[in-house]
């Protein structure tokens, strides 16, 4: 089992990623609604999540800036971009993601994705 | 006619605007387009100085191209804006040259074009393109990620023990048709990227490009079997190309898995270098219905295709051949065996490689 944080502003997706993730045998310990609030949920976690699934376009701050910031406060946290836009592929593997997928994303892909990077 | 007279006349009678600017900025001479353009008469416009005609954005650059002129250099396809005399903005585009006496500069001549309307034709086109950019986006956006919730919705829905088996292809056909949909719209963008931006180079492993793109057609044909017969290894070609160079054999796999009615569909890939020549010959085959003659020539059209509806061949080929051609590929289609079109398909692809293990 691996733990969960998911990112994204859009509150539908949480439900029903939330409802995949938890069938794949995941837990999602957190949610955060942008980028800001992302950081905000990782420091107050005393249990770090061991995947960080990222959007990149929400308000407040994007995902790029949010991966930039949550490496800084620990280098080796696994950022997964799971974004719209295939053209920000490039901005979220220099901010330091580890992956990128394209939505939308099947369940059996996202599993093998978390899989190939949870320790 | 003598030649004074004629150059006068051509001088006069011209739409250009044509003047002579002293040393202290006073105009030795206009013409008559130029006084029509900027809105003076005979008897006025030697009250103003040439500076005093300059936009005041434009008023330091105006000064600094007459201090160049004026020290002997001449200036080229310079633009800047004029203000005519009711104030209103004249756009120009045209050259300074000095005019010499006793071998000193003693004037500049201008000669310049009124570019004003096309200048707003292009900011207009400008500002349309950004505000039909920004739609897009927001549509590409926001449609993919309910396309999202939708997919997930019905994997979920697909994940209940008692849901009838009689549905279920029905469902995933429905999923299946999903990610086509996003397909498409991520299609249309990167079609509108391609046209508007300028893209980053890099070299790029064509292994890896065609790795990533047999992953992603099996995903989105998740009921049909790719087998990809490829003779190029990971890191032996390296192509000097765009983020996309994985789209264009996504999008021809994901034609032979779409247009082939067998389980099983074969591709095949092969890449050899051309001689004496910074080409790389890609083909990929497959062993499906294959492409008509008539097709053959207007696949990679997407107009042509969108009207005819060539059997859907539409936006993915158009894709792949703005693609290759934004790096300076080539592609072609012939038959895989030879005057017979019923046996499949070959796309031949031409790309400048930087690289050979």
């Amino acid at each position: 089992m691996t733990s969960v944080l998911i990112v994204d502003d859009d509150n539908f997706l949480h439900t029903v990623l939330g409802r995949i993730l938890n069938i794949g045998g995941h837990e999602v310990v957190a949610h955060a609604y942008d980028g800001a609030e992302a950081i905000e949920k990782y420091t107050q976690l005393s249990q770090k999540p061991e995947i960080i699934l990222m959007d990149h376009r929400m308000p407040v701050m994007n995902g790029a800036e949010a991966t930039k910031k949550i490496l800084k406060i620990n280098p080796k946290a696994k950022i997964i971009f799971i974004s719209a836009d295939e053209s920000v592929r490039r901005i979220a593997l220099t901010a330091g993601a580890l992956d990128f997928l394209t939505k939308p994303i099947r369940s059996k892909y996202l599993f093998a994705i978390i899989e190939k990077y949870s320790s | 006619m003598d030649k004074t007279q004629l150059l006068w006349t051509l001088v006069e009678g011209t739409s250009e605007l044509i003047f002579s600017v002293l040393k202290d900025g006073s105009i030795e001479y206009v013409n008559a387009s130029f006084l029509t353009k900027l809105k003076y008469s005979e008897d006025n416009y030697e009250e103003v100085t040439f500076t005093d005609l300059a936009f005041p954005g434009s008023l330091n650059k105006v000064k600094e191209l007459l201090k160049l002129a004026f020290s002997g250099k001449d200036i080229l396809d310079q633009d800047f804006t004029l203000i005519d005399s009711a104030g209103g903005i004249v756009e120009v585009v045209g050259s300074l040259i000095p005019r010499y006496e006793g071998g000193l500069p003693v004037a500049v001549m201008g000669i310049f074009r009124d570019v004003t309307d096309q200048k707003r034709i292009e900011k207009e086109i400008q500002e349309a393109r950004t505000k039909a950019e920004f739609l897009m986006d927001i549509m590409i956006h926001d449609i993919t990620n309910i396309n999202q919730e939708i997919l997930s919705t019905l994997e979920l829905v697909s994940f209940i023990p008692a849901f009838p088996p009689d549905m279920r292809s029905l469902l995933n056909e429905c999923m299946t048709e999903l990610e086509r949909s996003t397909s498409i719209i991520s299609n249309v963008r990167k079609l509108s990227v391609l046209e508007s931006e300028s893209q980053i180079m890099d070299d790029r492993d064509l292994g890896e490009a065609i790795y990533r793109a047999s992953i992603r057609a099996r995903a989105l044909n998740p009921t049909k079997k790719l087998r990809l017969v490829n003779n190029v290894q990971l890191n032996t070609y390296y192509i000097r190309s765009n983020t996309y160079l994985s789209d264009v054999f996504y999008e021809l796999f994901n034609n032979s898995l779409k247009f082939d009615e067998k389980d099983e569909v074969r591709v095949e890939v092969t890449a050899n270098p051309i001689a004496h020549s910074p080409f790389l010959r890609v083909e990929i085959s497959d062993y499906g219905q294959g492409i008509s003659d008539i097709e053959k020539k207007r696949i990679f059209d997407k107009e042509v295709s969108r009207k005819d509806s060539v059997k859907g061949l539409g936006l993915g080929l158009t894709l792949v051949k703005r693609i290759l051609e934004s790096f300076g590929g080539y592609i072609r289609v012939e038959d895989r065996v030879q005057s017979d079109p019923s046996k499949g398909a070959k796309f031949v692809i031409m790309l400048k490689y930087s690289g050979e293990k």
